[in-house]
């Protein structure tokens, strides 16, 4: 839910005050960065792309409508419209050098390295999965937005969120057994 | 695999610090789109600041249109009356005119001098004649034509003194062309 603190920074931010909008984007900059790495797997796209999204946000913020949901569910909107863009004009492959090693919570050496290789198969299974699920793995599992959060985000009723949820979920595991 | 556990280690993925800065800056520094996308959705709204506002600019305008319209007005009207240079002459009418008069001038003249140039002509042919028929001083004896010419003028003087009738006058001009 958008606190009173945020409604305020986004009402300044409309009205043109920069300051206000680089508080909003200190608040959610490492997460919409975070969404776009895992689903291009490319840390420099991952960065252009998220530049791009807060870009686009700062120009056109007079066309963000309050509708009680938190500001990353616009932002996320901005994300998955930008990556879709970028992959239209140009595919690309992920290359395993470029991902990058994630650390882990893990304090034994060798739990830390079975975990960093689980981290990097779960890595490269995501992008495999179609576009909506990818972003509901991300949303749901690594953001812990609500379902609520991410209807709003995919503009999709709950109920089919929790159905696209599972149906993620499921097909992840799939694809990591193959693996 | 606990899938959910794996999935919660990728929240500590984090952007480069100075890429997030350097990025922030750039974002910040950029103007905001001027013109909007939907035009519907984003009419100004009609405050009392917006008409004034616009109505002050209505007026800025139009006074300044009013300036440049009595300005030209004055210039052209201070032009007229007070500009040593005539532009009478300039008149377009008045040049063609002018120069069809000069035009007439000079055929009334060159016709002139056309006519002189064969009265001239004339004249020089006719002094030609007398003068070959006149006598010429000289210390030769003059010969018999010489002297009958001579004779008839002295005879038309004497009519022309005596008795200065056409009649006889006529006779005698036909005696000298003779």
């Amino acid at each position: 839910m958008l606190n009173g603190d945020e409604l305020k920074l986004i009402k300044d931010a409309i009205k043109g005050e920069a300051s206000a909008f680089g508080l909003l984007y200190d608040r959610y900059h490492v997460q919409i960065y975070r969404f776009v790495y895992i689903k291009t797997g490319h840390r420099e796209e991952a960065e252009d792309l998220t530049h791009q999204v807060f870009l686009n946000a700062w120009k056109n913020i007079e066309n963000y409508q309050h509708k009680g949901f938190p500001f990353s569910s616009w932002l996320y909107q901005i994300a998955r419209n930008q990556i879709i863009d970028h992959y239209r004009t140009k595919k690309t492959n992920i290359s395993l050098e470029a991902i990058e090693e994630v650390e882990t919570d893990e304090d034994s050496p060798h739990k830390k390295t079975e975990i960093s290789f689980e981290i990097e198969m779960v890595k490269m299974a995501i992008p495999r999965l179609p576009d909506e699920q990818q972003d509901i793995i991300v949303m749901r599992f690594v953001e812990e937005m609500t379902p609520k959060e991410i209807a709003s985000a995919l503009k999709k009723p709950e109920s089919t969120i929790r159905v696209l949820q599972h149906r993620a979920i499921k097909n992840l595991q799939k694809l990591l057994k193959q693996q | 695999m606990d899938i959910e556990k794996i999935l919660k280690q990728l929240k500590n993925i984090a952007p480069d610090k100075k890429y997030a800065e350097n990025s922030r800056l750039l974002i910040l520094a950029s103007k905001k789109s001027e013109t909007p996308k939907f035009k519907l959705a984003s009419m100004p709204r009609l405050t009392f600041r917006n008409i004034f506002e616009t109505m002050r600019l209505t007026a800025t305008v139009g006074v300044g249109l009013f300036l440049i319209v009595v300005f030209l007005g004055g210039a052209s009207y201070i032009n007229k009356t007070y500009s040593p240079i005539s532009y009478e002459g300039l008149d377009q009418k008045s040049l063609v005119a002018e120069a069809d008069e000069i035009n007439r001038s000079i055929e009334i003249t060159l016709r002139e001098i056309s006519s002189l140039d064969q009265s001239n002509q004339q004249a020089i042919q006719t002094i030609g004649d007398i003068s070959k028929n006149q006598p010429v001083s000289s210390t030769s004896t003059p010969n018999s034509s010489e002297t009958s010419t001579t004779a008839a003028t002295q005879e038309i003087e004497n009519l022309l003194i005596e008795n200065p009738q056409k009649s006889n006058i006529d006779a005698t001009l036909e005696k000298i062309a003779n």
